[in-house]
């Protein structure tokens, strides 16, 4: 297994830039999650990495190979694609065998490799059978069609586009895993693109998070997770809530009349009482306490004094809507609060606020 | 790794390229240039690859004989062809479209008949029914004779244009009090006039280029211009034919250049009977 | 319910029944009257001999004619043959590298009828024509005895396979443009080239649109008519509407040019069976 990079990738679709120069590295037998909103480039950079796209400027290394020219069967890259892409006219044999029997193999060597590939997807041998067509099994079985097909031509990078937003929820989550197995076991260079933060985090050695073109920030899952690098980071991951704040004389911020201490304001220019900014939170972060609950700790955790009014049952928790003015904050617990003063406690490391 | 093509086999691949384009460029307008070479050529004898004279004299001549009646002829029975079809086929199609008719499928391959079979035979039978009924040899034969073939092209198009017309619409109407025939004066017919237009484009095109039937129920009395086309070139009249024949295009080409881009595979597939 | 109402809705109902047959009627009339009733005329005329019932025209036209009806059908089938390569191979081309002037370049046959086709290429191929002036020129044909293309088979497949093309063209891109993208590109990832694409993803995920162009082109070819008279007149086997014709025009025996008729019925019909029982045993 090489080293996959990337070298300043441009790629403009009529005045926007679907990539803005963006630069990337494999490390040989890691899985990168590339996540991002939709239109942020991600499916750009798959396919350019694949072959199927040619990039503006830039350049693609496999190892010490300059492959920016070449086709996806000569660079060495697989795909897995979003709805399968698995050839109906042909059996399942077939079709997993298809690049195999592009490159001249022969017969019995293309079987061994048939069988071993079906296997290790973890499917049952008889799905081999001349005449079983891939519209008779099921999506996730589709799905590990389509990486067994990919897989057995012995390719240095695999390249997933959101290869499970077609399938239902448990299937999704028992199929991730699955893949993520296949590939640790193979060793083989993998990069998954999505748009769900949790397959992302639950997947990935390297979580790459993408906006408008360009990568903001790349890292392990908790570093993505713990510290998001900007504004566009924060807001992104999680179920963040944004609120609106102004600095006060004594340099604390001030929320709707409840004073922030201890948490920097994040600004390329100096901070000044008056300027407005942005308080980025989680849900998940924010804990209900009943109001008797004394503030513990008050360097480490932001107390808040709220009533609680209304609230939603979501299945294994009740979401509870507090307003401070006409802002709103939303918090999850086990416990339902009605009708009674309650506190809200954040970590302060888990606030982050920028200058607007 | 992967080589480099050598700069050889690059440019041998360049040339064939270039050659199967020039062949593909020669061989669609080699015919269409023929025709267009012939209709100016004064004096052209073999082997110059070009005429040695040029001129309109042929154009001048075929515009001063017999090809503008022709001309007329064929444009009168294009138009009164194109008028009857269309006042046939859009009822019809309407009520196949909407209602539950009996042998509904067998209607509509009915009308297929007259393109399933040799056109020949069956009008020679024709043409000597036509002279029972006194109507062999005069324009209101050809007329009936292209109507029946034609109502295939306008009735297809014109079902599947109002099965796309949205029947909630037609609902409207009779939930406010309209009968079934002013829901389809006033909602449905306004609405598949894209449609008939359409096909009455087609119809009009098939009867200007008719052949068969014009020659063998029209003749000798009612020519149209691709039977003075066909009397022209077996008569080696090479470039009054030639002319007739860049006249008979015109209207078709002219379609195609119009509407490349509406153009739908279902309008087009009609042509592949002309 | 209102008396009144039900005998109204029952008579709206005939009403409307009414003008549903009157607005059925004269179409169906007409094409029953024109093109079934003659059809059934031609069959009955064919079986008339000297005012007896008797098959002796179907004899008379099979040995006679029998050459000519094979050439009928050598000729269509060589057409059609060569059509399906050229609109497979051009078509898929094409749905797999776009190029907009090649598209209108080989739509234009579509818009010149059949006999404006027969016209040129007699002045294209014959012997002192076009194709082979330009021959000689390059010096691949003898300026003194130049071959004559248009009378006989070659003449008329051009022909024909020139005209009807296009139309395939467009029937055949239809079916291939139709085809998912992603199957192309997975086949693409894989090291399949254009000529793959079309060979083992095209043409069998479009294979019944294909084989209708093919049922509807060589029916075309096997009734055509304004062609094959202006092309095939070498002395040597001709076309049966050829035959059809001369009969009709100079031998004036009505049956017997019925009986052939009747022949080229048969062989028009022909592709269509042939197609449908293909489609009904694959589904079987």
């Amino acid at each position: 297994m090489v080293e996959i990079r990337m070298e300043n990738i441009v790629k403009t679709y009529r005045k926007t830039a679907a990539l803005d120069g963006v630069t990337l590295t494999l490390k040989p037998g890691t899985m990168t999650v590339v996540l991002g909103p939709s239109g942020c480039g991600k499916t750009t950079l798959l396919r350019i990495l694949s072959g199927l796209l040619a990039a503006d400027s830039g350049r693609v290394f496999f190892g010490e190979n300059d492959v920016t020219a070449l086709p996806p069967q000569e660079r060495g890259a697989a795909l897995v694609f979003q709805n399968y892409a698995l050839w109906p006219h042909m059996s399942v044999f077939d079709n997993i065998a298809y690049g195999l029997r592009l490159k001249k193999m022969p017969k019995s060597e293309i079987a061994r490799l048939v069988g071993e590939m079906t296997e290790l997807v973890g499917l049952p041998e008889d799905v081999l059978d001349s005449r079983r067509h891939p519209t008779e099994l099921s999506g996730g079985q589709q799905q590990r069609v389509a990486l067994a097909r990919a897989l057995v031509v012995s390719p240095s990078l695999l390249l997933l586009d959101e290869p499970l937003s077609n399938l239902d929820a448990k299937v999704r989550s028992r199929l991730r895993v699955y893949i993520r197995d296949v590939q640790k076991r193979v060793g083989i260079t993998a990069l998954y693109v999505t748009h769900d933060q949790e397959e992302a985090f639950s997947i990935a050695d390297t979580v790459v998070l993408m906006d408008r073109g360009k990568i903001v920030q790349a890292g392990t899952p908790e570093e993505i997770y713990g510290r998001p690098a900007n504004r566009f980071a924060a807001e992104f991951i999680g179920d963040s809530t944004v609120l609106d704040g102004t600095v006060s004389p004594d340099g604390s911020v001030c929320f709707e009349g409840n004073s922030i201490r201890g948490v920097a304001v994040h600004s390329e220019t100096p901070v000044r009482p008056g300027d407005a900014v942005q308080i980025v939170l989680r849900s998940s972060d924010v804990k209900i306490h009943p109001a008797s609950c004394g503030p513990e700790e008050p360097e480490a955790w932001l107390w808040l004094s709220a009533f609680a009014k209304e609230h939603m049952y979501i299945g294994a928790k009740y979401r509870h809507i507090f307003h401070f003015g006409k802002q709103t904050i939303l918090a999850d617990s086990e416990t339902e609060y009605q009708d009674q003063p309650v506190r809200l406690a954040i970590r302060k490391d888990a606030i982050r606020i920028y200058k607007r | 790794m992967h080589e480099r093509a050598p700069a050889l086999l690059k440019g041998m691949k360049l040339t064939a390229r270039l050659l199967l384009c020039a062949l593909a460029l020669f061989v669609i307008l080699g015919p269409l240039s023929s025709l267009v070479i012939w209709s100016l050529a004064e004096q052209w004898h073999w082997p110059a690859m070009l005429p040695q004279r040029w001129g309109t004299m042929y154009w001048q001549k075929a515009f001063r004989g017999e090809l503008m009646t022709s001309f007329v002829t064929g444009l009168e029975i294009a138009v009164i062809v194109t008028a009857v079809v269309v006042v046939l086929a859009v009822p019809l199609a309407y009520v196949l479209a909407r209602f539950r008719i009996p042998f509904k499928a067998l209607i509509l391959v009915l009308f297929l008949f007259p393109q399933a079979f040799p056109a020949l035979p069956i009008f020679a039978n024709l043409s000597t029914l036509f002279y029972r009924w006194d109507i062999a040899g005069k324009m209101s034969g050809v007329v009936l004779v292209q109507v029946g073939a034609a109502l295939i092209y306008s009735l297809w198009t014109m079902v599947s244009v109002f099965q796309s017309v949205p029947r909630v619409l037609e609902d409207a109407a009779y939930a406010m009090g309209a009968s079934r025939l002013r829901a389809f004066f006033d909602v449905s017919l306004p609405l598949a006039v894209p449609g008939i237009v359409a096909s009455g484009i087609l119809v009009f095109l098939y009867s200007l280029d008719e052949f068969t039937g014009t020659l063998l129920i029209g003749s000798p009395f009612v020519k149209t211009l691709p039977v003075q086309m066909y009397l022209s070139s077996m008569g080696y009249e090479m470039q009054i034919a030639s002319v007739t024949s860049l006249i008979i295009s015109i209207p078709g080409v002219l379609f195609l250049i119009l509407f490349q881009r509406f153009l739908k595979a279902e309008y087009l597939s009609s042509f592949g009977r002309i | 319910m209102n008396h009144s109402a039900v005998l109204d809705g029952g008579r709206k109902r005939i009403w409307e029944r009414l003008l549903g047959i009157a607005v059925t009627l004269p179409p169906v009339a007409l094409v029953c009257t024109e093109y079934v009733y003659p059809f059934l005329l031609s069959v009955r005329s064919s079986l008339q001999k000297n005012g007896r019932f008797s098959a002796e025209n179907y004899a008379y036209a099979l040995s006679v004619y029998g050459q000519d009806i094979v050439f009928t059908i050598f000729v269509s089938a060589l057409s059609v043959v060569l059509v399906l390569i050229l609109s497979v191979a051009i078509g898929g081309y094409l749905t797999l590298h776009r190029n907009r002037f090649w598209e209108f370049l080989f739509k234009i046959p579509l818009f010149i009828p059949f006999v404006v086709v027969g016209h040129a290429m007699r002045t294209f191929l014959a012997p002192k024509g076009l194709l082979n002036s330009l021959l000689s020129q390059i010096g691949a044909v003898d300026i003194n005895n130049p071959p004559s293309f248009i009378y006989g088979a070659a003449g008329i497949v051009i022909a024909l396979t020139w005209k009807q093309f296009s139309f395939a063209l467009l029937l055949v891109m239809s079916a291939f443009e139709s085809v998912d993208h992603s199957y192309l590109e997975a086949a693409r990832t894989f090291g399949a080239g254009t000529g793959r694409q079309i060979l083992n993803f095209l043409i069998p995920l479009s294979r019944s649109s294909i084989g209708v162009a093919a049922v509807l082109i060589l029916t075309s070819f096997l009734q055509n008519f304004s062609v094959v008279m202006m092309m095939g007149d070498s002395g040597g086997a001709k076309h049966i509407m050829v035959d059809i014709y001369s009969i009709i025009t100079y031998l004036n025996d009505l049956p017997l040019a019925n009986a052939l008729g009747v022949i080229s019925y048969l062989l028009a019909l022909a592709p269509a069976i042939l197609y449908l029982r293909g489609e009904l045993t694959k589904h079987a």
